[in-house]
């Protein structure tokens, strides 16, 4: 891959990319390469994972707070699903992974296979029109949920899929809305954090300072399952400090009560004080939103607790690391179609830039 | 070599393991198995390490896991009339207790019978409901005075069933989960001999994995630092009521798990050992949970590359497990395949 | 002991806030160990060195309580549960900020009680406006139900959070005794306990022992319309066998009972059927280590008049520092 591109081109390459949890060896393969030239090394992880280093000086830097170790991570994975059977009919049988919301598959696109092939298929339901009145209000269950990929038996599919092969929705990468300031896409929880990272990590490396500590960048595995490969790359990394950038459900549309709505679109990042899986370090948190309000970029607090994400792993690794999160607020999470704010991914590249400015020292030499 | 699979199965259920007192039957399980191994290593957390080394420096480590533990209770109460109330330690499954027969594991080992109110006694719907086990009472035949000097609040109480043939090569009894999985594992370790091994390999029959967490097998493998695992356990054979993509068929080989959670090029060179070897096999879906110790296995210190091998059985969780000892024979062979094979993990 | 709790009450410490509650911990415990540090969590691990076995004893220092999640245009509080929160025993309560600052937590009109849960509450500090209220209290702060102390008949107290103050104050009482401690000793007060034993973990991670002993409250079974547990108040520790979480170690917990017996420590056998302990997270972590747990039995807890027996809680410390002294295998 050239270095030509910029944030928003590698989210929307990434974005496209096949990578449900558990299959995510595309999208590392492709990050690895774009990462490759602004890294000193690449740490081995047995997860599949992507772990990249750049060194620090060595010296006792930082404005505030001087960690030895910074770890930064995003994860790869976007939610999916699992061919568990073959009907003799070729219609494929699944298993939702991570929860996935059946109301949000019927009638979906989706591509079934693994990292190196995939076909499409459709989310098949039965018609409207056979359904008895009293069920056409309830959600599908996943059992009567088939995907057909357009063979007309077993044997034929089986030239094509394989029991136990992940599947995940096809979808567009968009730019839609006013002056085109929105993206919808599949994949960008968390596809954004990592478009994010490998950008911070090129600008970073080319960068005339370095900062004191060593600064690891993760790029994880199978955190839609809630069993996550950032565990054991903090285990690994052994950070003191790790910052973990996340897409959180903005429920910042009408008709949601206010105190509900999480976070808002457009307004920067929206960093967490605690949800389902961590209660976050509040002296880094507070020095992440200082650092913010004095460089003057946009950012909000997550109002609402819900969720969970990589910290819950990452915090209670080892003698313990202090976390923090930095989301973009995206809509219609887990589904084919987020939507999320270009203005917010920016804001947060930037945010992340700021916190490992200040740990050079603070010196300015951003733009 | 134990010459008879069925006898090996037979003498390890025969050793008293009810999750969290593994530990009591040391002696007799390293007396049982310790002459197929170089070493044993008693691990804090309950769990049984057996090593045999290749006898190569710097070999790496495979790591065979099968859990130790069995279902069973805990008293919970001692009360007047020489009764026992009791807690379950692991998932009880209540509609098969009532007249079910026990042993209870005091200072000395008492038999003892779960009361069943006889149906002329019932009210009217009772026979649709199962009872709570809370409500249960053990009978065993002695006063409550004496009763109290042999058993205790805590004391481990386990099914009475011991193995038994059934026609050609099955066998039923308690705890075939997960004994015939240690079995399994104890016997593929030991028919490779030393000069044809590619790892130093690890059995761990491991603590506490019925009472959830999998602390047993974590403890041990944080220490031991396998560079890949494969965990054996049973899992649902095809019966009336079980079928379709959720169960194995019994006597069609060991089951390999396709998850997201286990490592997909580890199990894909198993099923290629499989097929190389003529070990027949089959494979199930276990999306986003193997429902083993699997799950936090791959998660240890760095993580470890861990692929999951079933044994199908029917009945799982009552006294009456029913396995086929072809397909733990042939989950055997396909360990000793694996041990023998260099290129399992890179 | 019972000033030790009283001074105990007076600091909140809703999980994931338990600064000021450690800093004073650290202070306190400063003069009967050999160190005594506050980790990243911020656990507080005191050390003393010893030649026998390392043993560490975990009472957690948190309790349960509420954080604010947004400030509505009236000027109340929205929040969400830290912890396990009963709403029906905390409606219509008191609830005091860490700034000492006073509030009321009130169901929304309407809601009966059996549909309560956090997004049916809000609190009133009394506060007209949004902006009145956002220059009294933050998003993020945290708050709690009102601390109280007070006596019941004979030996019993009242009050809350007894649940793990009692516990703290176990370790508390026991370190004075630690000059005749001949095992290798480390007291940890730990960390968000309540939202899933988190900071145990990481603290007997970097601890290594080889004997883990949570020192916590369990639940009876001698209140009107309790589940069977053959626990009671008053009749002593609790050394438990098993809850939720964990199967505690066989060889450990035996040796618990035994000293108990040989110094006549007054003491009973649990066996709880619901809710967790650090126990579980003091035998999983890293390698893990022998786990066990003294507990205190409590009733009405969770609730803001947690119930427990002095004798219990002396029993506690009794067992702690014999365990302390004793050769171990």
């Amino acid at each position: 891959m050239n270095n030509t591109w910029t944030t928003l081109s590698l989210l929307e390459q990434l974005s496209c990319t096949f990578g449900p949890s558990g299959c995510e060896d595309a999208v590392a393969e492709q990050i690895r390469s774009v990462i490759a030239p602004y890294c000193d090394e690449f740490l081995p992880d047995s997860m599949g994972g992507v772990i990249a280093r750049i060194r620090g000086t060595g010296e006792e830097s930082g404005e505030g707070i001087a960690p030895r170790r910074l770890m930064l991570s995003c994860h790869m994975d976007e939610v999916g699903f699992m061919v568990r059977s073959i009907t003799e009919e070729g219609l494929l049988k699944i298993s939702s992974m991570c929860g996935s919301d059946t109301r949000v598959l019927a009638g979906r696109r989706v591509l079934v296979g693994d990292e190196t092939r995939q076909v499409r298929g459709v989310f098949g339901v039965k018609p409207l029109h056979l359904i008895k009145s009293d069920d056409r209000g309830r959600a599908v269950d996943m059992d009567d949920m088939y995907v057909d990929i357009g063979a007309s038996s077993r044997e034929e599919a089986e030239k094509s899929v394989h029991t136990g092969d992940f599947g995940t929705f096809e979808s567009d990468y968009v730019v839609f809305g006013q002056e085109g300031r929105y993206i919808k896409g599949k994949a960008l929880d968390d596809r954004l954090g990592c478009a994010v990272l490998c950008s911070v990590m090129r600008q970073v490396y080319q960068a005339d300072t370095r900062p004191g500590c060593d600064l690891y960048f993760a790029f994880t595995c199978r955190e839609e399952l809630g069993i996550s490969g950032a565990r054991t790359a903090a285990h690994k990394i052994d950070p003191d400090y790790a910052i973990v950038l996340e897409a959180t459900a903005a429920g910042d549309i009408a008709g949601t009560s206010p105190y509900k709505q999480v976070a808002h679109l457009g307004r920067g990042g929206a960093v967490s004080l605690m949800d389902r899986s961590t209660i976050y370090d509040r002296p880094f948190t507070d020095w992440i939103l200082e650092t913010a309000r004095e460089r003057e970029i946009p950012c909000q607090i997550k109002q609402y607790v819900s969720g969970g994400n990589d910290a819950g792993h990452i915090h209670k690794s080892r003698a313990g690391i202090r976390c923090a999160a930095i989301s973009a607020p995206a809509r219609y999470i887990h589904t084919a179609s987020n939507v999320v704010a270009k203005s917010d991914i920016a804001a947060i590249e930037q945010l992340v830039l700021a916190v490992i400015d200040r740990l050079c020292g603070g010196k300015e030499r951003m733009n | 070599m134990h010459s008879d699979i069925k006898e090996l199965i037979g003498s390890l259920v025969s050793i008293m393991s009810v999750s969290g007192q593994e530990e009591r039957g040391r002696d007799a399980l390293v007396s049982l198995v310790s002459p197929y191994f170089d070493e044993y290593i008693p691990d804090p957390s309950g769990t049984h390490v057996f090593v045999k080394r290749c006898g190569k420096a710097d070999a790496p480590r495979l790591l065979l896991d099968a859990h130790f533990d069995e279902i069973g209770m805990l008293v919970s109460d001692i009360t007047e009339g020489g009764f026992l109330r009791v807690v379950p330690v692991g998932g009880l499954d209540r509609r098969i207790l009532p007249a079910a027969e026990v042993l209870i594991y005091g200072r000395q080992t008492l038999y003892g019978v779960i009361g069943a109110v006889p149906p002329h006694l019932q009210k009217a719907g009772d026979h649709k409901t199962t009872p709570e086990i809370g409500d249960l009472l053990i009978d065993t035949g002695y006063d409550e005075d004496v009763l109290r000097t042999l058993v205790d609040i805590g004391t481990p109480v386990g099914f009475y069933e011991k193995t038994a043939s059934l026609l050609g090569s099955r066998i039923c009894g308690r705890s075939m989960d997960n004994k015939a999985c240690c079995a399994a594992a104890i016997l593929g370790a030991s028919m490779v001999p030393r000069e044809e091994m590619a790892w130093d390999v690890y059995v761990t029959l491991s603590a506490r994995e019925e009472a959830g967490l999998s602390s047993g097998c974590s403890a041990a493998a944080y220490r031991i630092c396998p560079d890949a695992a494969i965990v054996t356990d049973v899992t649902f054979a095809a019966a009336p009521g079980v079928g379709g993509d959720e169960s194995g068929k019994m006597g069609a080989g060991p089951v390999l798990s396709l998850s997201a959670v286990t490592d997909r090029r580890l199990t894909r060179r198993l099923l290629e050992l499989c097929t190389a070897a003529e070990i027949p096999c089959q494979t199930c879906v276990d999306a986003c949970d193997t429902g083993t110790n699997a799950t936090m296995l791959s998660l240890v210190g760095e993580g470890i590359p861990t692929a999951v091998v079933s044994v199908p059985i029917t009945s799982m969780h009552t006294y009456n497990e029913t396995a086929d000892t072809a397909d733990i024979e042939h989950a055997a062979a396909l360990f000793a395949a694996a041990i023998r094979d260099g290129g399992l993990y890179q | 002991m019972r000033t030790i709790l009283r001074q105990l009450l007076k600091i909140p410490s809703v999980s994931g806030r338990e600064e000021c509650l450690g800093a004073y911990i650290a202070g306190e415990m400063e003069p009967y160990f050999d160190t005594v540090r506050t980790d990243a969590l911020g656990n507080v691990i005191c050390h003393k060195a010893g030649a026998g076995k390392k043993l560490l004893f975990c009472a957690h220092m948190d309790e349960i309580g509420f954080i604010v999640t947004f400030i509505e245009e009236e000027g109340f509080l929205r929040c969400a549960p830290v912890g396990g929160i009963d709403w029906n025993a905390a409606a219509y309560s008191r609830v005091v900020f860490e700034n000492g600052r006073s509030g009321v937590l009130i169901p929304e009109e309407g809601v009966k009680p059996e549909d309560y849960k956090g997004d049916t509450f809000v609190v009133d500090i009394g506060a007209k406006s949004r902006a009145e209220a956002a220059r009294l209290v933050k998003i993020g702060d945290c708050f709690a139900l009102e601390s109280k102390l007070f006596s019941l008949a004979g030996s019993r107290i009242c009050g809350r959070p007894l649940d793990d103050k009692l516990g703290c104050a176990v370790l508390m009482a026991a370190a004075k005794e630690a000059a005749s401690f001949q095992n290798d000793i480390t007291f940890v007060f730990s960390v968000q306990e309540e939202v899933g034993l988190r900071g145990a973990r990481t603290a007997a991670f970097d601890a290594e022992p080889d004997f883990g002993i949570a020192v916590d409250v369990t639940l009876t079974g001698d209140t009107k319309g309790a589940k069977p547990m053959a626990v009671s108040l008053g009749k002593g520790a609790a050394i438990k066998l098993k809850d939720k979480s964990v199967i505690c170690d066989g060889y450990l917990t035996e040796k618990m009972a035994q000293l108990a017996r040989e110094q006549g420590i007054p003491h009973q056998k649990e066996i709880l059927t619901v809710g967790g302990s650090d126990t579980a997270a003091l035998q999983l972590a890293g390698a893990g280590c022998r786990a066990g747990c003294i507990s205190i039995p409590l009733r009405y807890c969770h609730s803001g008049v947690e119930t427990a027996d002095m004798k219990d809680v002396q029993a506690a410390r009794d067992l702690v520092c014999v365990i302390a002294q004793a050769d171990f295998a």
